[in-house]
């Protein structure tokens, strides 16, 4: 008889040699692959587990590797099936069976199409019993896929694009070869003009019954297009995912300055209010609301990447779904917030805010600390004169026109300071010790400031009529004013005077210029160039 | 009798688990934990503000008279690497670039100025401690050369002097305190020209950080590294993003050093100090024991003698009194039956000669 538990002390020693020996040629191979790359094209095969079944590794399958390496040999339906001369986006079927039949569904055919590559002669994938080659936690990349903007230039290219086709016979625009609606009662995808909306209204992150996930939605109708126009030979958009994810080629994409507006029915300008939406307004009670908001609808457009940018559920007015005093279909987040809530690039000031982010503005802006709400100044955006509402409810092209003659009376003109009235040079050596008091040429630094606000409308507008204004970005905690106080009048010299988190001269004067230098992406002097601003002293 | 070994393991048991519970419950009950001297200074490092210039370790370097290092402070190069203080500097400033592209986060690294420093705590000759200004000191004089320090600190600040044979030192930042005494700056702290370091009392410090992350919080991490971190420590940080990846461990807890080591140290004082009175406390009462058990076993015989010697006598005079009362009943037996037959012949002599005469007699 065989003596079982030398038979299992035997088996043991084998396993743990061969886990050794595993593990060492793993290592091996895991340093040959060197440092890891950035990939836009890394799909994640992940099926979902059996219950009580193994679960193995997700996969980590690079899909452009497959396409450049299959160019020439295969085409697409290498690896997807076609459902109505369509492409469906999953691997070798049209739809997700179980666990079990997917499994085999990768299995026969990543093997299957490798083993062939092997017989001719070529290098290729993993086979059969190289489970680890393919399930494994160790990824060869890192991903830098980013999602694709389809923004107002990329709209416009295949809104003018002749190869794409009106869906209909007599139309004359193409809107309707990717615009649909789904209508209930039909159970189909309808067009219909004049109700286009941006596709993630209805593809949502996840595949619902009545759509399927953006993703799902994109690739389907984007793809087989471009496919079928790369066919034909013709000019198309790209078929592999870096064409469309890839940052560095995403760079590379066309852009058409100032395309046209999109029409979809939406006023020029309108009034902003939410009581304006009210029925039976009288003279009396609109006393106590607040004056509307003339916004200029068609300039905005032209700021921002696409409807979504603001529209980001519909584009049904905002107060549609954030009541005045929030409700569930709003998410809670009242009207108000909506607007002004800072933190959320949706909302009026949160979108202000961060265009004061760009270099030009930075400068001056990053340094400023976020102001309450209750800090701003209303009147600047709710400038609509109340007594010059004639009737309630107002119409559409009413409301067009006084917001029109609003905005027509908010001048534009950027306000300076003359030159003369400029400081041409500063010298400061308030603290000169180690060095020879610096140079400071005020006066290149307040033109090279306005220069940078020249015809921005956002600036324009906001800086308002006060010439000083601009100053303030330096002569912070001053009224604005061409006379503002010494920077010594308020920082004294560190420590000497009472610590209440104010930084000292020295930090004051360092800190104001060298965060401007770095915020406006000024790289001359360097932050850590002393002698670049003041020499040495003997 | 003596003592037997299970019994004074036991005993042993029971004085260890009552002088631990003891400690546990003193502590629970106290509800105090150590916030640092009121009053001590610290320094608030806005990493924010940090632009790499290394003015800080040449001053640093200048104010203590350290060696003068291989590359000079205005060669930005050694910022490349990541370094750490060592016995020829007692602060250096660590460049962190990030993945995503932003500007580089330089970090300043020196002593962090424990509340309650586990270099100290680990110090058996006090070579090391903290002192009301807030520094943590060190004395060389004390000092047994053993870098208990370098290992118990958890920012591994503590440095060796290993070329000097002679004296070796352990050299770390001791927030200048020379400097403090004199009421000047940290020699860092005064040099830096973007003020990314603050000197001031704790307290305000926190202030001051709580402050700008307040007024900018998009430009700050709503943390202060330092304000809990191992205890708190003097030494404060404000930063934009992750504080792990600025090399600052976030694996390190709120609670002081010296709260792992008090449990254990705190027995040492036990065994040094009581375990002399337990055992000759635990000596007096077996003693005690075994005499009052001679004693208690010696009355017991003498009481046991007498109870016999009691027993003994009631048996005696019981048993005399018994021969006695036969004795006397024998005797009166005797007498009426001699009286008996004397009354017998008497009749018998009567009747021979007068019936009168013997009645008369009678």
């Amino acid at each position: 008889m065989v003596n079982t538990s030398a038979l299992k002390g035997r088996a043991g020693i084998v396993l743990a040699v061969f886990l050794i020996s595993t593990s060492i040629c793993l290592a091996s191979i895991g340093s040959d692959t060197g440092s890891k790359s950035y990939r836009s094209d890394i799909v994640r095969i992940d099926l979902p587990p059996v219950p009580g079944g193994e679960k193995m590794q997700a996969v980590q399958f690079l899909h452009d590797r497959h396409t450049e390496v299959l160019k020439g040999q295969k085409d697409c339906t290498a690896c997807h099936l076609k459902k109505e001369d369509l492409f469906v986006f999953k691997f070798k079927r049209t739809t997700d069976g179980n666990t079990e039949t997917d499994m085999e569904i990768y299995h026969d055919n990543c093997i299957g199409c490798h083993l062939e590559t092997a017989d001719t002669g070529k290098p290729t994938g993993p086979l059969a019993g190289d489970c680890r080659s393919c399930h494994n936690s160790k990824s060869e990349a890192k991903s830098s896929w980013r999602p694709i903007s389809f923004d107002r230039s990329l709209h416009f290219r295949h809104e003018a694009s002749s190869l794409i086709k009106p869906s209909e016979k007599a139309g004359k625009v193409n809107c309707g070869a990717c615009h649909h609606r789904y209508d209930k009662t039909a159970e189909k995808t309808v067009y219909k003009k004049g109700e286009e909306e941006t596709c993630a209204y209805c593809h949502k992150q996840e595949t619902t019954k009545e759509a399927s996930s953006l993703q799902t939605a994109s690739h389907a109708a984007c793809l087989n297009c471009h496919q079928l126009l790369a066919e034909r030979k013709e000019d198309a958009g790209p078929v592999n995912c870096s064409g469309c994810h890839d940052p560095a080629e995403q760079k590379n994409i066309e852009v058409v300055q100032s395309p046209p507006r999109l029409m979809r029915n939406q006023p020029d300008a309108t009034l902003l209010a939410s009581w304006m939406a009210w029925p039976f307004q009288t003279k009396q009670s609109l006393e106590k609301h607040v004056n509307p908001v003339a916004f200029n609808h068609k300039v905005h457009e032209g700021k921002v990447a696409s409807c979504k940018a603001c529209h980001h559920a519909s584009l049904a007015r905002c107060g549609e779904c954030h009541t005045e005093t929030g409700a569930e279909k709003g998410g809670y987040i009242r009207l108000e917030q909506a607007m002004h809530d800072p933190r959320s690039e949706k909302s009026c000031m949160g979108c202000h805010q961060q265009a004061q982010k760009a270099s030009t503005c930075a400068g001056c802006h990053a340094l400023m600390p976020e102001k309450a709400f209750s800090e701003t100044s209303c009147i600047q955006c709710h400038r609509v004169d109340k007594s010059a509402i004639a009737s309630m409810p107002m119409s559409k092209a009413e409301k067009t026109q006084l917001a029109q003659k609003t905005l027509a009376s908010v001048s534009m003109k950027s306000m300076m300071v003359p030159n003369d009235a400029v400081p041409e040079k500063v010298k400061i050596g308030a603290m000169a010790e180690e060095y020879e008091p610096a140079e400071f040429p005020h006066r290149q630094i307040v033109q090279k400031l306005a220069a940078a606000m020249k015809d921005d409308r956002m600036a324009d507008f906001f800086h308002g009529k006060e010439a000083a204004t601009l100053c303030v970005g330096c002569h912070h905690n001053s009224p604005a004013t061409t006379r503002p106080p010494k920077c010594a009048s308020c920082h004294g010299e560190m420590f000497k005077t009472d610590v209440d988190g104010r930084p000292g001269l020295m930090g004051a004067y360092h800190g104001q210029c060298i965060s401007c230098h770095q915020l406006m992406k000024i790289e001359k002097p360097a932050a850590t160039d002393c002698i670049g601003c003041h020499r040495k002293k003997g | 009798m003596g003592i037997t070994r299970r019994k004074f393991l036991g005993w042993m048991g029971a004085a260890t688990g009552a002088a631990t519970a003891l400690g546990q419950t003193a502590n629970a009950a106290s509800n105090k934990h150590f916030t640092g001297y009121p009053g001590s200074f610290g320094v608030l490092h806005d990493t924010t503000l940090c632009i790499g210039c290394r003015k800080c370790e040449e001053a640093c370097n200048s104010v203590n008279d350290l060696p003068k290092p291989e590359t000079a402070f205005d060669d930005l190069a050694p910022l490349e690497q990541q370094r750490r203080p060592d016995a020829k500097s007692f602060t250096v400033v660590n460049r962190f670039q990030n993945d995503n592209g932003n500007a580089p986060v330089f970090v300043k690294k020196q002593c962090n100025h424990c509340l309650e420093p586990a270099c100290a705590s680990a110090c058996f000759v006090k070579a090391l401690r903290k002192i009301k200004s807030g520094a943590v000191v060190y004395d060389a004089s004390l000092c047994v050369g053993c870098r208990y320090c370098m290992i118990a600190c958890p920012f591994s600040i503590p440095a060796y002097e290993y070329d000097e044979p002679l004296t070796p030192r352990v050299m770390k930042c001791h927030m200048c305190q020379f400097r403090i005494e004199k009421g000047k700056l940290p020699g860092c702290v005064e040099k830096c020209p973007r003020e990314a370091l603050t000197f001031g009392t704790r307290e305000k410090l926190l202030k001051i950080a709580r402050k700008r992350i307040a007024k900018f919080p998009e430009r700050y991490t709503d943390h202060i590294y330092g304000e809990q971190e191992m205890g708190g420590t003097s030494w404060l940080y404000i930063t934009g993003g992750s504080f792990a990846k600025i090399g600052m461990r976030e694996d390190l807890g709120i609670k002081p050093a010296s709260d792992f080591t008090a449990g254990p140290l705190a027995s040492v004082p036990i065994i040094v100090g009581l375990w002399p009175v337990l055992l000759t406390g635990i000596y007096a009462v077996s003693k005690r024991k075994d005499k009052i058990a001679t004693e208690e076993q010696e009355a017991a015989v003498a009481s046991m003698a007498e109870d016999k010697d009691r027993e003994m006598e009631t048996k005696l005079s019981q048993l005399r009194e018994k021969m006695t009362r036969e004795k006397e009943a024998a005797v009166n037996l005797e007498v009426k039956k001699a009286l008996e037959e004397a009354a017998k012949a008497a009749e018998a002599a009567d009747e021979g000669k007068t019936a009168d005469k013997p009645k008369e007699d009678k």
